[in-house]
Formats: C-alpha cells, sequence, structure tokens
C-alpha cells in the first residue's frame, strides 16, 4: 500500500508535538513491509532523520506540471519537500506581527514549469503558502503512485483536499489540534473554515484523542461514525544509562515544560506555586519554555513574593528538556487545553512522577498519574504536597508508570492507522 | 441432612470528603457527611427496611423453619442510629424472632487484622461483641472479619479473643482439593472451627438477583436449584454469603417473590433444612484441619488474591497503626471514634488501581480519580489526625500541671536590681 501523506515538518526542524508525531507514526507504518510512505513537508533541510519504506519529498524541488519524480527507495524513508512556510502552533496574526508584514494576501499565479519557494518554516503569509503547498500537491499527486492519502492538520488539508480532487484517491485527515485547543476559544474563522472543509471532504478522521474526537463532533458537526481516535505514543527510551536517578540535591524540583502560553496554563502552576512554596520549604519551582505570557508570569511571581523559588529557564531544546527532566522530582502539566500531550510520557520514561490536567488528551491513555482539572490549583497543589512529602507514593508512582509508558509503541498506533486505511479502501471498494 | 446457612452482610463505610494539607489542623470533618446521611437513608427506606419486614413475615409463616443470619459492620451501625434509627429497630425485631442470628466482626471492618501486633485487633473484636449484645441481644457465636479476609495469623487472634468459629471465602487457592461443605478446623488454632463460603451459589444467587430482566422468570428458580442438586449428598453443609442490598432496590417485588421460592422449595423439600451458623457448630465435628499463609478475601468487584495489597496501602497501614499506643493513652471519645473510622477496609480498597470506581475514565462516584489521589488523601487526613492526638496529649499534660497547687514561695522571681 503506497501512501501519501502530508506533513508540515519533520525532525530535528520541529516546533511542537506535531513533527514528533509524524515522525513516530511513519516510523511505525514503515515497519510493516506493506505500507510504503511518501512525506511530503514544504522544505527539507537535508538532515531529516530517516526510517525504512519512507521517502521524504520536498514540494519546493517540484516543478508545478512539470515531470518531477521523487526518486523511490524501495526499502528508505523518503520525504518529499515542498517550500513553505507554515507553522501549527503560529496564528497569521502572530505571524505578521513576528515579520512585520502587511495583512494583504498576494495572489500569484503560478505558471506551469515554476518552482514555488517555500521558506520551510511559517511565512509571513500563512494563507497563501498553503495554498501554494496545495497547488504543488495536485502535481504530487499527479506524478506519483498511491492508493491513499494521509494529511496532518489543518495547515496540510488543502494539500490532501487538492490532491485527492486530482486523483479521485481516498483522503485521510490526522487531527493533531483543532483551532479551538491552539486559541484557547477565539477561533480564527478562516482556519476553523479549512479545518471545517478538511473535515468534511476527508474519507475518515483520525483524532490524537477522544477528546479531539468529541470537540469535532460537537464544534465541526461531524458524525461520529467517521472519527476515530488513535493515541499518540512515544519511542522507547534509548539511553538507559541515567534511568536509575542518584541525586543527591536537597532541594525538591517541581517542572513546567512547555511553551508560557494560555493553553498551557501557566498561570494555574504558579498559583500551585504559591501554595506550596508558603507551606513548605526546599521546593522550588521551574518554568521551563518560552512564550508569550513570561512576562506577566514572572510579575505574578514577583506579586506573590516568591521569585526566589520560582525560576525560568527561557527555550530548551531536546538533550535540555531531557536533562531538565531527569532533575525533577515531579512534573506538572496543567493545560487548559491540550489535544494529547507527550510530554509527561517522556517524564514517566525518566522516572519523574506526573500530574497532569484532565483536559489534556493524554489523561484518557495513562493511569499512573494524578488527574486534575487544570483549574483545581488546590488539588493540584494537594497532590504536589503529597508527592513531595511521601516516598513510597513516588517510588510507586515511578515504577508503574514507567512500566506504562513502556507498553506504548508507535507500532501500535500504526497499526491502529493501518486497520482504518484498510477500512477506508474496504468501504470504498464496496 | 444438608443445612443450608444464609448470610447477609450490610457495610457502610465512613466515606472520606476531600482533604487538602490546606485543611490539616483546620478542624474540618473528614467524612462526607452530606452524602453518607443521603446514602443511609436512601437503601433504608428503599432496600432494608422493606426486605426486612418481607423477611418477618416470612419467618411467622414458614413456622421455625427459616432461619438466617447477619453480619453488620460497626460503621454501619453507627450509620443506622444517626441517621435511621427506624432501621435499628427492625433489625432488632428479627433478632428478637430467635431466627436470625447476628455475627461478630472488627467493629468497624477495619483491616486491623492486617497489623503487625494483634492488640488492636482483639482489642475491636471485644467491642464488636460487646455491641452486638447491646444492640441484639446476641452474643455472636462466628466471626466474620472484614472482607471475609483470612490467613493463619488472624486464626490465632481470633481464638484469643474468645470465638470458637470464622467464617471466610471458600476460595480454591486455601481449599485446594477440598470442598468448602464440610465443617473445618484451623491448623495453628485447634478450637478454632472455620466455615467457608461456597463461592459457586452464593455467585450464582447474587448473579441471579441482579439481574433484574430475569428474576421474575420461573427459570432463574431451578437454576439456583440445580446448582444445590448437584452438590454431593454426602457434603452437609452449603455456606451462602450475599450482599444484604441485592434482596433490594429496583425490582425488589420480583426479588422477594424469587426468594420465597427459593425457600418454600429448600423448606418442602426432603433432607435439607436452613440453619443457623450456631446449629451447625454444635451438630457437626470438624473433618479435617486446614490454613493458609496467602491471604483470602471476598470483596465484590476485586480478585480474590487481593491481600495484603499494594506499596501504597502497606505504607498507609503501616503509618496508621504506628498511632496505636498514643490512640490507648488517652480518653477523648471523639478521636477515639475517629480512630475506629480511619482503619475501615474500604479507604484502602481505593489505593487500589482496580477499584471499579477506576473502571471507566468518565465515572464519578467517588472523590477520587487514581489510586494516588485516595492515598494522598488518606495521608492528609492522618496526619491531621496525628496532630490532633498530638496537641490532646499536650492538653492532657498541661492540665496535670495546673492541677498541682503552686505555693507562691516556689516562683522564682527575678532579682531587682
Amino acid at each position: 500500500m503506497n501512501v501519501l501523506m502530508f506533513g508540515w515538518e519533520f525532525p530535528p526542524h520541529i516546533s511542537g508535538g506535531l513533527g514528533t508525531a509524524c515522525f513516530g507514526i511513519v516510523k511505525g507504518l514503515a515497519s510493516d513491509k506493506n505500507v510504503d510512505v511518501t512525506f511530503v513537508v514544504p522544505k527539507t533541510h537535508g538532515n531529516e532523520h530517516s526510517a525504512n519504506n519512507i521517502q521524504l519529498l520536498s514540494a519546493d524541488h517540484v516543478s508545478v506540471g512539470s515531470q518531477y519524480h521523487a526518486e523511490w527507495n524501495p526499502t528508505g524513508v523518503s520525504i518529499l519537500e515542498v517550500n513553505s512556510k507554515l507553522i501549527p502552533y503560529e496564528t497569521p496574526e502572530s505571524y505578521m506581527e513576528k515579520y512585520q508584514v502587511s495583512g494583504k494576501i498576494k495572489t500569484e499565479t503560478v505558471r506551469e514549469g515554476q518552482k514555488i519557494p517555500f521558506s520551510g518554516g511559517y511565512g509571513p503569509n500563512l494563507f497563501s503558502e498553503i495554498y501554494n503547498y496545495a497547488v504543488v500537491a495536485k502535481t504530487i499527486a499527479t506524478e506519483n503512485q498511491f492508493q491513499l492519502i494521509h494529511a496532518h492538520d489543518w495547515l496540510t488539508f488543502p494539500a490532501g483536499i487538492a490532491a485527492k480532487q486530482i486523483s479521485g484517491k481516498p483522503l485521510i485527515v490526522h487531527v493533531h489540534s483543532t483551532d479551538f485547543d491552539r486559541s484557547g476559544g477565539s477561533v480564527n474563522p478562516d482556519i476553523f473554515a479549512i479545518e471545517k472543509q478538511g473535515f468534511e471532504v476527508a474519507d475518515h478522521i483520525i483524532t490524537v484523542s477522544n477528546r479531539i474526537k468529541n470537540r469535532l463532533i460537537e464544534q465541526y458537526h461531524i458524525p461520529s461514525h467517521k472519527i476515530t481516535t488513535v493515541y499518540n505514543a512515544i519511542d522507547p527510551e534509548i539511553n538507559d544509562n541515567h534511568a536509575i536517578k542518584n541525586r543527591k540535591q536537597k532541594h525538591k524540583i517541581v517542572t513546567f515544560l512547555g511553551r508560557i502560553t494560555i493553553q498551557k496554563g501557566p498561570e494555574y502552576f504558579v498559583n500551585v506555586a504559591r501554595m506550596v512554596i508558603h507551606r513548605m520549604k526546599n521546593v522550588h519551582f521551574v518554568m521551563a519554555g518560552n512564550g508569550e505570557l513570561r512576562d506577566h508570569i514572572l510579575e505574578l511571581c514577583a506579586q506573590y513574593g516568591i521569585t526566589d523559588k520560582f525560576h525560568f529557564t527561557g527555550f530548551l531544546n531536546n538533550g535540555e528538556v531531557t536533562r531538565m527532566l531527569r532533575q525533577s522530582d515531579l512534573f506538572i502539566m496543567p493545560s487548559v487545553s491540550e489535544p494529547f500531550g507527550i510530554v509527561p510520557l517522556e517524564a514517566m520514561q525518566y522516572n519523574v512522577p506526573v500530574i497532569i490536567s484532565l483536559q489534556s488528551g493524554v489523561s484518557e491513555l495513562i493511569r499512573n498519574v494524578i488527574k486534575t482539572d487544570f483549574w483545581d490549583v488546590h488539588a493540584m497543589a494537594d497532590a504536589v504536597h503529597g508527592i513531595l512529602m511521601n516516598k513510597t507514593l513516588v517510588t510507586s508512582m515511578i515504577t508503574e508508570g514507567k512500566q506504562e509508558v513502556s507498553r506504548l509503541s508507535w507500532n501500535r498506533s500504526a497499526n491502529q492507522i493501518r486497520q482504518v486505511y484498510l477500512k477506508t479502501l474496504f468501504n470504498l471498494a464496496s | 441432612m444438608k443445612n443450608i446457612c444464609l448470610y447477609f452482610q450490610i457495610h457502610h463505610p465512613f466515606s472520606f470528603q476531600t482533604f487538602r494539607f490546606f485543611d490539616i489542623g483546620e478542624h474540618k470533618s473528614y467524612y462526607d457527611d452530606l452524602r453518607i446521611e443521603r446514602e443511609i437513608q436512601e437503601v433504608s427506606t428503599n432496600y432494608y427496611i422493606p426486605t426486612n419486614n418481607f423477611l418477618l413475615k416470612l419467618i411467622h409463616q414458614s413456622k421455625g423453619q427459616l432461619k438466617l443470619s447477619f453480619y453488620i459492620s460497626g460503621t454501619a451501625l453507627d450509620q443506622f442510629l444517626a441517621y435511621s434509627p427506624k432501621l435499628i429497630n427492625s433489625f432488632r425485631q428479627l433478632a428478637d424472632t430467635g431466627m436470625v442470628e447476628f455475627a461478630g466482626g472488627t467493629d468497624s471492618h477495619s483491616i486491623a487484622s492486617l497489623a503487625e501486633n494483634n492488640d488492636e485487633f482483639v482489642d475491636q473484636i471485644y467491642l464488636n461483641k460487646e455491641r452486638i449484645l447491646q444492640n441484639f441481644g446476641q452474643n455472636p457465636k462466628v466471626f466474620v472479619n472484614s472482607d471475609l479476609l483470612f490467613i493463619n495469623q488472624i486464626a490465632t487472634s481470633v481464638g484469643k479473643a474468645g470465638y470458637s468459629a470464622i467464617f471466610t471465602n471458600g476460595a480454591k487457592k486455601m481449599l485446594q482439593w477440598r470442598s468448602p461443605n464440610y465443617l473445618y478446623f484451623s491448623e495453628v488454632q485447634k478450637r478454632l472451627k472455620i466455615l467457608f463460603r461456597n463461592e459457586v451459589v452464593s455467585n450464582e444467587l447474587s448473579r441471579l438477583l441482579g439481574d433484574t430482566d430475569t428474576i421474575g422468570k420461573p427459570d432463574s428458580i431451578k437454576q439456583i436449584l440445580n446448582y444445590l442438586y448437584a452438590i454431593k449428598p454426602e457434603e452437609p453443609l452449603v455456606n451462602i454469603y450475599l450482599n444484604y442490598n441485592s434482596l433490594g432496590g429496583y425490582g425488589m417485588d420480583n426479588k422477594h417473590r424469587f426468594f420465597r421460592k427459593f425457600v418454600s422449595k429448600i423448606i418442602s423439600a426432603p433432607s435439607v433444612c436452613l440453619s443457623l451458623p450456631s446449629e451447625i457448630l454444635e451438630r457437626y465435628m470438624p473433618v479435617a484441619e486446614i490454613g493458609t499463609e496467602v491471604p483470602v478475601c471476598w470483596k465484590k468487584g476485586f480478585h480474590s488474591s487481593y491481600y495484603p495489597g499494594n506499596n501504597l496501602q502497606k505504607e498507609a497501614i503501616k503509618h496508621l497503626f504506628k498511632l496505636r499506643e498514643k490512640v490507648k493513652s488517652i480518653e477523648n471519645q471523639n478521636l477515639k471514634i475517629d480512630w475506629q473510622y480511619l482503619q475501615t477496609s474500604d479507604h484502602f480498597h481505593l489505593m487500589d488501581e482496580n477499584h471499579p470506581d477506576y473502571a471507566t475514565t468518565e465515572s464519578n462516584s467517588g472523590i477520587y480519580k487514581s489510586k494516588y489521589e485516595a492515598f494522598i488523601n488518606y495521608m492528609n487526613i492522618l496526619e491531621d489526625f496525628r496532630q490532633r492526638l498530638k496537641s490532646e496529649k499536650r492538653k492532657v499534660k498541661s492540665e496535670k500541671t495546673i492541677q498541682k497547687p503552686i505555693h507562691f514561695n516556689q516562683v522564682k522571681r527575678k532579682p531587682v536590681i
């Protein structure tokens, strides 16, 4: 089975969970010899991770209407690159602000034989990039052999739809987040329209949690039989040397890790910190990551008088994230709305007890964590106190949590996705 | 002659309310009193009182042929006394017929039998004996441990506390090739007889009673009787142990009709009768000795290899019984009562991931979402209890010192310069 997959980023050039998830899915699918994936991204950087049976195709190498043919590597991953600038975590407005681009959307006519340049990031004009991507997708769809189209998140929906229209092959869209989750409720109508169109045109929809599935049913009015939930997973820990924690620091460290935006609930973390710091000694809270609410959070800390025990690290790269997690005594994800949330799973891999909000997709999947409502700072503070005070609780959470996480694998998720493929093809044939 | 003993279990724990570490030392109640009151009133009006009346009538009609026994936990008794005194009277009426026996237990359905030292366990057994005598005018003959938990060390303590028989679950892993339908005695305490719950018949009967759709059909009575007929004729004893609430609630009339039919079939059958456990103990000699070092128990929704529990449960139990000496040394009744209620096994069941409350992500029957939260809540309450004990001791101490008259001469004064 050949699958034409549209993504927006591929490790190591990622801005969030989407790239990691795509890589995991693609790798999981590739472990089955019967599935070949052609993964299209706006732009390749030449150092993308590879896996078997996947072909990476860069869209900016595709001449529109030309006879471009991606080289198939029978046992290798190929990634097709499309030159584009979309970021799943950026709204058009925020992007325009950043790049100081005027709000006018230019419409370009792409002539035959022309190559469209993509920035590979999240460009000044998100929408024109998305539609450029769709134009290239048409070309790719006519020039490649495949049975199925699989598109990840709204940025690639127009491309997926275009490919479906030109090839007549079934389209599966994979929803890693919706605009309701990203925007905290103030939905961008243009993005909403693209999402809704994608859901409606799709032959089947895969969501990363039942939370997202319900959102699709309630907000986008998609019939539930069209949606299947396939949870994300995590790679088994490769470097296991540091598995046994042997820290002798006096202070306990409680960590928040993620972008400091409304969606991630940093304010609740500060409130929990305030409650705990005022009643316990030797506890430090660390907020790792960056985001537009950073200054606001800093001010809150000053207001509460806890700046001596509340620390900011700024943006952390992959290695630093690992180090940060290993040093932590507790990881909290107080997300207001989290479609899935892979970081808690990583924390569990690194022997860290975890508190997550019930408003996260991952809370449907795992048991050996403490779950509270994101707004219930009392419950969260209580859990922090309980975990920091009781060793038996920590060992129990760590050992059972680790076992639980070790049972997850991308192969399992990919298996479920393959089932969806087969079901879709079967339904179409019958 | 085949003797069938019917036992009904009634237990209601004092469930906790959410107790945060901010609440420690703030004089907040541990228990979800409103919910408890609502539940007790609900079960007494829709389950227990109508069923008691039904049984009372049936006992009179059967002219001394229908006999049954009850196990009512001390916490349930306390709750009935507080929220539904009518119910207590109704049970007394049953006791007065002479056809109903009450089994003894630990007073608060406690896990005291798991403590390292058996003092607390023995204390509780005596306490409960007294209560049964007070409330129902009977001296309990059979000891029923919380969740029918049994290991050899429990047999020793129960014998010490003056019981001559213990009731436990006829789990395969303890009985192995033996039949539950005989009287046994303990291998460590020869005077203590052991009665076994017949798992097959009991489970089948409670399954039939739970299935409100088919309970009215004549087939269901045949099914349960077939299970009884399948038992070898030479086996003298079948112990059927159920939750009492399986006779009430939705579809109660059908359930009562079913039960009436079941009883009349047994009574009218040749060489089968209903007996009280005390009669069995008098009539039969134990056939063999038996014992186990691996705990057996019976708890709906739990696997029978549930005890002695996971690390969290062990930790909580360890910390709880550390406080025993302190509790013994004080007189404050409120603290003593809390001490009892803190031991109820249900609190510890909630620290297990297999608890039915956690079966689905959406279930909202309990206040906890995981065993970890149950553990944290319990430890917060225990910490509050510990602090109260401490301050009580301090108070007692200071009261003693105040009682001593202080002579003016004894007070040392700073020399005035």
